[in-house]
């Protein structure tokens, strides 16, 4: 299956004119420089910076066009993926909060297990306060999941039903109105929530390393998130865009 | 060819001076130096330290064949954690570092570790990774990375022509194998490694191993040149068709329970042995 590009990048093409009256990104998409793809590569202050590598390997062999920015340069785009970093202050929070608001699907992958410890308190909080999600503290899934027998395995049920490894570490995400997006065991391991016009998928446990060493799995996944942001966003012009002001 | 031995062999207690001693004694040519293993070649040793390590070596009548390490088990190339990784990294920098301040050519490194937790696929492409940017540093030194072959051990690279195909996808010209002809187990045959591995083979480690062993026959071990199922005159063979000119180093893992020192001896006169092919 591949992503059927033309599509994808068609369907960033009608995104200005739905949202063009907001600001303060309203004259980007005026101007209908509305990025398709963009990969939020967090260098030094990443934790993981394997998983920015694998992301862009990911999207460079489902043949998808993607502009790589620091996480000061995030701009609007209609699918913004922002792997391996730890939220450690308001302003990128805030940053991805209204462009979810705008329209744009966030896929936001915590490197939270990789950080220091210290960092994640303020991750718990700006993953509370901005998306209305909860984060328990990184727990390290090895060696008890060879002593317990358990399977070593990342079930995915959303957008597509797949399994992927683990990656040692997790993170687990939930909230009240957001729906699971996947699973260890019994314990969720992503979830997604409907943001404004757009979306926050949140990955507590990394994939992107995964698509670096080319799980067919991770892929899939990948692909499959692709080709449904190049369809429902291509849709979701709809009017009444909520604006959200700085929690501070 | 010449002949080493690790200065991980001296027996404990003693100290270097007198493990030089006992391997000049034995007849050896060179000492491998192990980074790490042994109290007086760890990362904090210093520059000036590892040049005086250099010249105690040079006053034995030695000369130092390569630079190995065991710090790989604990800390890998492969490792999840970027912040282990970057250990790994370092430490194969300390030894081009201190390979070059030895005046040697070669280093050892155990590139990847396969376990249950971090699977194959990722495991090689870390290594692909990290061996291209060192690949990069090691042509600057003037050094050559050789990558060990632990099949059993590293369940990595099994087959030489997998082992060819990383190396291939690493595509460094001084990054290469330090094949270990006890290492194969029931994987293959040292000398077929050697026939195609060839050129790219920047040191061996010499040891033998005992196939089928144990009540079940479920278990390899090492053990003394000669006594296990090496076939040591097709590995002899297969050194001389390549033109394998280079070190041998002797690492044996199974050592005298009594006598330590005697080892030092019967191995160096069983790679005289195997070098003039009186077998």
């Amino acid at each position: 299956m591949t992503v059927p590009r033309r599509r994808f990048l068609g369907s960033i093409a009608a995104a200005p004119l739905a949202l063009g009256r907001w600001t303060p990104w309203g004259s980007f998409f005026a101007r209908q420089d509305c990025t398709a793809c963009l990969l939020v590569d967090w260098g030094e202050s990443g934790a993981l910076p394997e998983s920015v590598a694998g992301f862009a390997r990911g999207l460079a062999a489902c043949g998808i066009a993607f502009e790589r920015v620091g996480p000061g340069a995030i701009k609007p785009a209609r699918l913004l993926l922002v792997p391996g970093g730890i939220l450690r202050a308001g302003e990128v929070a805030w940053t991805l909060r209204q462009l979810c608001a705008a329209g744009t699907a966030v896929v936001y992958e915590t490197g939270a297990g990789y950080a220091e410890s210290a960092l994640f308190g303020a991750e718990q909080r700006l993953l509370r306060s901005y998306f209305g999600l909860e984060a328990d503290p990184p727990v390290t899934l090895w060696p008890q999941h060879a002593e317990a027998g358990s399977l070593p395995y990342v079930h995915y049920r959303w957008p597509l039903p797949v399994m992927v490894r683990d990656f040692s570490r997790l993170v687990s995400v939930r909230g009240k109105d957001a729906s699971e997006v996947a699973r260890i065991g019994d314990t969720p391991a992503a979830c997604r929530r409907r943001i404004g016009r757009g979306e926050f998928i949140c990955c507590g446990s990394p994939i992107g390393p995964h698509l670096g060493a080319g799980d067919p799995q991770a892929q899939a996944w990948l692909k499959s998130l692709l080709l449904r942001y190049s369809r429902t966003l291509a849709h979701s012009e709809r009017p009444g865009v909520t604006l959200l002001s700085s929690p501070g | 060819m010449k002949k080493a031995i690790g200065d991980n062999m001296i027996p404990p207690g003693w100290s270097f001076e007198q493990g030089l001693e006992l391997i000049k004694k034995a007849g050896y040519d060179g000492v491998e130096l192990w980074l790490g293993d042994v109290p007086w070649f760890q990362m904090s040793t210093t520059d000036e330290q590892v040049i005086e390590l250099r010249r105690k070596v040079e006053n034995a009548g030695l000369v130092v064949s390569n630079v190995s390490t065991g710090l790989h088990w604990r800390a890998p190339l492969s490792a999840r954690d970027p912040k282990v990784r970057a250990q790994a990294m370092r430490i194969v920098e300390r030894q081009l570092e201190t390979a070059q301040l030895l005046k040697t050519d070669a280093i050892l490194v155990v590139a990847g570790l396969v376990t249950e937790e971090v699977p194959y696929n990722e495991v090689y492409t870390r290594c692909v990774d990290a061996l291209q940017q060192l690949g990069d540093q090691a042509e600057k030194t003037g050094v050559k990375i050789g990558c060990e072959n632990c099949n059993s051990e590293q369940r990595f690279l099994l087959s030489p022509r997998e082992f060819q195909t990383f190396l291939q996808d690493v595509n460094k010209p001084y990054v290469g194998l330090h094949l270990d002809v006890g290492n194969i187990h029931d994987t293959g045959f040292a000398e077929q490694w050697i026939e195609i591995h060839g050129p790219h083979i920047t040191r061996i480690h010499l040891k033998d191993v005992k196939k089928h062993r144990g009540r079940c026959g479920e278990e390899s071990v090492y053990t003394n040149l000669f006594l296990g199922n090496n076939n040591w005159p097709a590995i002899r063979a297969a050194l001389h068709k390549v033109g394998y000119d280079g070190w041998l180093v002797a690492e044996m893992e199974d050592r005298y329970r009594f006598a330590q020192d005697q080892q030092f001896y019967d191995t160096a006169a069983a790679i005289d042995r195997l070098i003039a092919g009186r077998l």
